[in-house]
């Protein structure tokens, strides 16, 4: 027999390969007729796939842009959005995606050691600039979760407008909070609560299948409820595409106000025509604006201060303080059970005080971060209470902008478009009484 | 061509392929939690098979079931896997197709929308930003609050001065060096807000003497260790079920097969499972459970640690200087615990390669803490003697021993002013200079897997193994003194679990029940002690007794697994059986006393037997 | 007339805005990607040296069978009769049956090479589709020579953005490598290999050694 039995017992979870010093190994032996095999591993996929990929993401794009702006073609949108759900999410498995893109910029940003990836950067920056100058192409049938959400929309009923204006903040809360975990190398809050990568990659942890599934079931009933309601990067798009030159419209031409076109977005992006105010409501409406523009400053700094309060919960998604936590529990004998973590902390052999001096430090980082964070939620409440101060005047239908996601859904409502398309000969077919 | 399917034909399609997704989905879910995380070789069954194959490695149709068994367990997990992954591809296909038909359908039936009389009366606009104004308020404020009420529920880390500290990794900053020790009491801390808990970290100035610690039960078998009590008005008459003569009793919460210590007014005892550990703290008094002390299992890997059931999660008993007590668990786990409950230091020693679970008790002296943790095979080189110093848990030293696993607890004594810590393992006693782990002497004389202790009386020690048998041996030699300071031996009534009891005149060994009594006096010069001695008269008690004998007085006690105790007589023709008493529940664990008192550990609960 | 001005002026702005969003994020991603010199492909990776074999591993990746397997560094390995990576701690024989065998899937295939003064020699090699990572035989291995370890492979990972299983690690062993060099040997491995490469004839681990990074 071997003297197997230099059989070095270390503790357990001691990092493997210490537990054997280099003079210690036992020689390979060499022998007559046999080769010592070399072990073998399978190669990376090559980067020109990420070469691809940005390319397949530049052509989607400029064709989705085509379809939606100059062919005006819903047909041949939706094939686009197959496509693109087929390609970036079930072949390419979801990942990188542009919305998860902004937390490598912002960790680029905030740490200079981590170089972002060039083919990360274009997944960042071309919808970004696409909806600069022509809207939410991207959303409508280039992102794949929003082409899942697009084709699971079979029954969307509206949301209440104060329910999708107060809802509609909250991607602007997720943009922050990914942001600032992003950028402290805490998380990457975005990919870990992405609704369908698991569908992409068929499998996955259960919970997030449960999300999965639970987002997906919203979906058929309430138009991409992750696009208005969490995503944060179409938070971003939003606020682009408010100053987008050409965006999309719902009548190809000049709009008759038929009215025909008023439900036709399930996304709620499509407003009715204002009634002209009297004066004793307009001098109303300027005290309430001023009102909201004196108080924002006062909302920004209470949330701010609120915001400190936060360090705990939010420190506790860093691993370090996490893993001071149950160390620091399992030696006040609150918790009998370790962790894998702590036990392979214990086992390094570094002082409990130096974690729980990182672990401090940490938690005070976060009531700056904190404070930060709080005043960011302030700011978009302010500008959101100033936004709905002011009276805004609509005299016939375009979609909003800044919600609307150019998917084209609304086009076959128009008698104007159905004209262009030879559907019908002339609008009267379909509206029988001009509106007044 | 154009297909036309009927809205109602589409309908009909979309709700059988969603039908069909459902299913497809709760068979998987239903697979998956099924699977859960008994994966392969966590299932219980496979576990209970493979620990009976260790209990009787010779058993074929065991061996046959669990190989049958694997190969169903790998078959299984394969097709799991695969089923999974075909699941998931009819599940995407279902549900593709669920939704083609149903937004086709949708399609089919396009929404007419009829627009109605626009009411120009009323401003909609300003009714739903007003509302959306509060609802967004809304929002951010519940979502500030739900934040505001999770940092308030979750503590902060604290700085560590407030902890109760203390890692082994963590220089204990106001402590004595280490070269002070010996005798020297060193100052006490200049700081105590420094040092973290001042109370959990006494100096060894505060170590009572050896004049106080003779007066108490600090360790297995009393202070020397031979389980006899010099105190008086112990009781001779009690009935557990009907509580007569029982001064309390008191749930022990963990169980455990180690005897309890008596320190003032502390009863002290440990107790674990796999996955909880502790030190307990009862009240002399009121049986009262004063403190707990949670040490988490520093954890081996799943099925790494296994004990024997008969063995347990906390065979060791502890031992205590006074201010400290010690607790070793089978896990590696060293853990100092101060008397009022704080941690001092915890020391993880390594899993100890030990196939019953490991047993050996602590001792004490002075300021160490003794650890005789053998294990595996002599060849294997992992037994060890080591002193850990019981201030700080550093180790002062530590002697490797070429010595398989045991299961007997080492022995601290004076022999004549020579202090030495005894050890009995196969085939030695070894005795050792506590001050720096040299070896004094070793007798060859045991055999197999050694667990009784060993006893020291009047310079002689006694060890037996059922084994080897027993011996009797000098402790005055040097070097290897098998040939020479052996006094007498015997292979009757040799036990394998119960440390033998040392009397003025007897030795008395127990083995399953079975007393033997032997003569204590060495032989003649010519005697040779290699011829094995008969027993004076051997007494069967007809019971399982795992507890070892004490003495008090002229009167043996013992307790057995079957809740009974005796209290006996020995004279040298025979046993005079004193009492016949009954405690109600098994006993394995050795008793403790006191003056007026015997504590007595349960397999559930802790007695105090005598006046409350 | 008002009305007019007030549309010209939003339109004004607009394209205000419109501009100043486009030269900021021009400038922006113009900076990032001009921090050259950096590897721009990352692959997750996990370092063998840090490995504690916890098992998350095969648990926590996002695909059901995991993207992480063990690998068998021959030139570590000891080829012991006595193979703790292989045999069960409560083995009863030295042999392939399913109680004296650690690994769970049958995946470690053990094959007798030599006889040497009465010595056995075998060879132990992973049978990869049937690991899935769980690094038993790594910690097992890790009481001898250690020439067992785990990696990402890269035929399977479809390296996230966010690494579930990276997340999870006990002792934080992962990070990202470049994409030409996306694994790891242990160090001794590594100086090991590097001298086996450095022989004549030995273009497997010279092409082995080419995807291993090298600090």
């Amino acid at each position: 027999m071997k003297p197997c039995v230099r059989m070095l017992i270390a503790g357990l979870l001691v990092p493997l390969s210490t537990t054997t010093a280099a003079a210690e190994l036992i020689p390979t032996p060499s022998f007559s007729d046999h080769a010592i095999p070399t072990a073998e591993v399978p190669h990376a996929d090559p980067s020109s796939w990420q070469a691809l990929d940005v390319g397949l993401l530049t052509i989607a794009l400029v064709l989705a842009t085509y379809l939606a702006l100059v062919r005006r073609s819903r047909r041949g949108m939706l094939v686009l959005t197959v496509a693109c759900l087929v390609w970036f999410g079930f072949v390419r498995h979801g990942c990188v995606c542009s919305i998860g893109s902004l937390q490598n910029v912002a960790l680029a940003c905030a740490q200079s050691a981590y170089a972002v990836p060039w083919s990360v950067l274009a997944f960042f920056a071309l919808p970004l600039i696409f909806t600069l100058f022509f809207g939410r192409t991207f959303c409508a049938s280039v992102c794949p979760l929003g082409a899942m959400q697009e084709l699971l929309a079979v029954r969307p009923h509206p949301v209440p407008r104060w329910l999708d204006q107060s809802l509609g903040l909250v991607p602007f809360f997720y943009l922050g909070a990914a942001m600032v975990f992003a950028a402290t190398g805490t998380a990457f809050i975005i990919c870990r609560y992405d609704p369908f990568v698991a569908f992409f990659r068929l499998g996955g942890n259960a919970n997030i299948l449960v999300f999965s599934a639970c987002v997906a079931i919203v979906a058929v009933f309430v138009g991409r409820p992750y696009c208005r309601y969490l995503c944060p990067y179409g938070a971003v798009l939003g606020l682009l595409s408010r100053v987008a030159r050409w965006h999309l419209r719902i009548v190809p031409g000049e709009c008759i106000t038929c009215r025909l076109c008023e439900e036709a977005c399930p996304y709620g992006a499509i407003h009715p025509p204002t009634v002209p105010q009297t004066p004793q409501q307009r001098a109303r409406g300027k005290k309430a604006l001023l009102g909201t523009l004196a108080a924002a400053p006062l909302i920004v700094a209470v949330l701010a201060w609120l915001g400190t309060w936060w360090a705990v919960p939010l420190s506790r998604f860093h691993p370090t303080v996490r893993l001071a936590q149950q160390v620091q529990q399992e030696e006040a004998g609150e918790t009998i059970q370790t962790t894998y973590a702590s036990d392979a902390f214990r086992n390094t052999g570094q002082g409990l005080a130096r974690l729980y001096d990182e672990a401090i430090a940490q938690q005070q980082r976060f009531v700056r971060i904190g404070g930060w964070l709080g005043a960011w939620m302030g700011l978009v409440l302010a500008v959101k209470l100033i936004h709905l101060a002011v009276r805004r005047r609509r005299t016939d239908y375009h979609p909003e902008q800044a919600g609307c996601v150019s998917c084209g859904r609304c086009f076959t409502s128009c008698p104007v478009e159905l004209v262009r398309l030879g559907l019908i000969r002339d609008v009267s077919e379909m509206v029988k009484e001009p509106a007044a | 061509m154009r297909w036309t399917l009927t809205y109602p034909t589409l309908v009909r399609s979309a709700y059988v392929a969603g039908l069909f997704s459902l299913v497809v989905a709760v068979l998987m879910v239903l697979d998956f939690a099924g699977r859960g995380k008994l994966e392969l070789f966590d299932t219980p069954e496979y576990l209970a098979l493979r620990a009976e194959l260790r209990e009787r490695p010779a058993d074929e149709e065991t061996r046959q079931t669990l190989r049958a068994l694997d190969l169903h367990l790998r078959e299984q997990y394969f097709r799991n896997r695969r089923f999974l992954a075909v699941g998931m591809y009819l599940l995407l296909g279902g549900v593709t197709l669920t939704f083609v038909f149903a937004r086709w359908a949708a399609a089919q039936r396009p929404h007419a929308y009829l627009p109605g009389p626009v009411d120009t009366s009323r401003d909609r606009e300003r009714v739903e930003q007003r509302a959306a104004a509060w609802a967004a308020a809304g929002v951010v404020g519940v979502l500030a609050m739900t934040l505001g009420v999770v940092a308030l529920r979750i503590a902060p880390i604290a700085p560590p001065t407030t902890l109760t500290l203390a890692s082994d990794t963590i220089p204990p900053a106001p402590l004595p060096p280490a070269g002070k020790s010996d005798g020297q009491p060193a100052a006490a801390p200049a700081s105590a807000t420094d040092a973290a808990p001042a109370a959990a970290a006494p100096t060894d100035a505060a170590l009572p003497g050896y004049e106080v610690y003779r007066t108490q039960w600090p360790r297995f078998r009393g202070p020397t260790g031979s389980g006899v009590a010099r105190f008086d008005e112990i009781p001779t008459t009690w009935n557990g079920p009907a509580g007569e003569g029982i001064g309390w009793k008191a749930a022990v919460p963990l169980p455990g097969n180690n005897s309890p210590l008596v320190w003032e007014r502390r009863v002290l005892l440990s107790g674990a499972t796999a996955d909880e550990q502790a030190v307990f703290c009862f009240d002399t008094e009121t049986g009262e459970l004063v403190w707990r002390h949670d040490l988490p299992p520093t954890r081996p890997e799943a099925g790494e640690l296994e004990v024997m059931e008969a063995t347990g999660y906390a065979a060791p008993t502890t031992a205590t200087d006074g201010v400290r007590v010690y607790a070793i668990f089978p896990t590696g786990d060293l853990v100092a615990v101060s008397l009022d409950g704080q941690r001092a230091w915890h020391k993880y020693l390594g899993l100890p390669k030990n196939s019953y679970g490991h047993a050996s008790s602590l001792a004490t002296h002075e300021d160490l803490v003794i650890v005789q943790l053998d294990q595996a095979t002599a060849q294997a080189g992992l037994s060890r003697l080591l002193a850990v110093r019981g201030a700080t848990g550093e180790i002062a030293w530590e002697v490797p021993r070429p010595v398989p696993a045991s299961w007997a607890s080492p022995l601290v004594v004076d022999q004549d002013g020579r202090w030495m810590i005894i050890t009995a393992v196969n085939p030695w006693i070894i005795a050792y200079a506590p001050a720096d782990g040299s070896e004094l002497w070793r007798a060859k004389c045991l055999g197999g897997e050694v667990g009784p202790s060993p006893v020291y009386v009047d310079g002689v020690v006694y060890a037996a193994n059922e084994m080897g048998g027993f011996a009797a041996v000098r402790a005055d030699g040097t070097g290897d003194v098998t040939d020479t300071h052996i006094l007498w031996t015997t292979d009757i009534d040799v036990p394998d679990i119960v440390s033998p009891l040392v009397t003025d005149q007897f030795v008395v060994l127990v083995a399953h029940g079975m007393l033997g009594c032997f003569d204590r006096a060495a032989g003649g010069p010519e005697a040779d002690p290699t011829v094995p001695r008969d027993p004076l008269w051997e007494e069967d008690l007809l019971a399982e007794i795992s507890s070892s004998p004490s003495q008090v007085g002229d009167l043996v006690y013992v307790f057995s697994e079957e809740g009974k105790a005796w209290i006996l007589r020995p004279t040298r023709e025979a046993c005079e059986r004193v009492a016949e008493l009954e405690l109600g529940e098994a006993v394995k664990a050795s008793p403790a006393f006191q003056p007026g008192r015997i504590y007595v550990r349960g397999e559930k609960h802790l007695y105090c037997i005598g006046k409350p | 007339m008002a009305l007019i001005a007030s549309a010209d002026r939003r339109r004004f702005l607009r394209d205000a805005i419109r501009v100043t969003s486009a030269v900021t994020l021009g400038t922006g991603v113009g900076f990032l990607a001009g921090q050259r010199g950096r590897p721009q492909d990352l692959r997750w990776q996990l370092d063998p040296d840090k490995c504690v074999g916890c098992g998350n591993c095969a648990t926590k990746c996002v695909l059901d069978e995991s993207a992480v397997k063990a690998v068998q560094c021959f030139d570590m390995c000891g080829y012991c009769d006595i193979c703790t990576g292989y045999l069960a701690t409560d083995y009863q024989q030295v042999d392939t049956a399913a109680e004296n065998q650690l690994c769970p899937t049958g995946a470690l295939v053990r094959r007798l090479i030599e006889e040497q003064a009465g010595q056995r020699f075998y060879e132990y090699t992973i049978d990869t589709p049937l690991c899935i990572g769980c690094g038993v035989c790594v910690k097992g291995c890790a009481l001898m020579n250690g020439s067992l370890y785990l990696q990402v492979m890269h035929d399977r990972c479809v390296n996230c953005n966010e690494c579930a299983i990276a997340v999870s690690c006990p002792s934080r062993a992962f990070d990202r490598l470049p994409g030409e060099t996306p694994y790891r040997l242990k160090r001794q491995a590594l100086a090991l290999l590097q001298q086996k490469a450095a022989g004549p004839g030995q273009d497997a681990a010279r092409a082995f050694l080419e995807q291993v990074y090298q600090p």
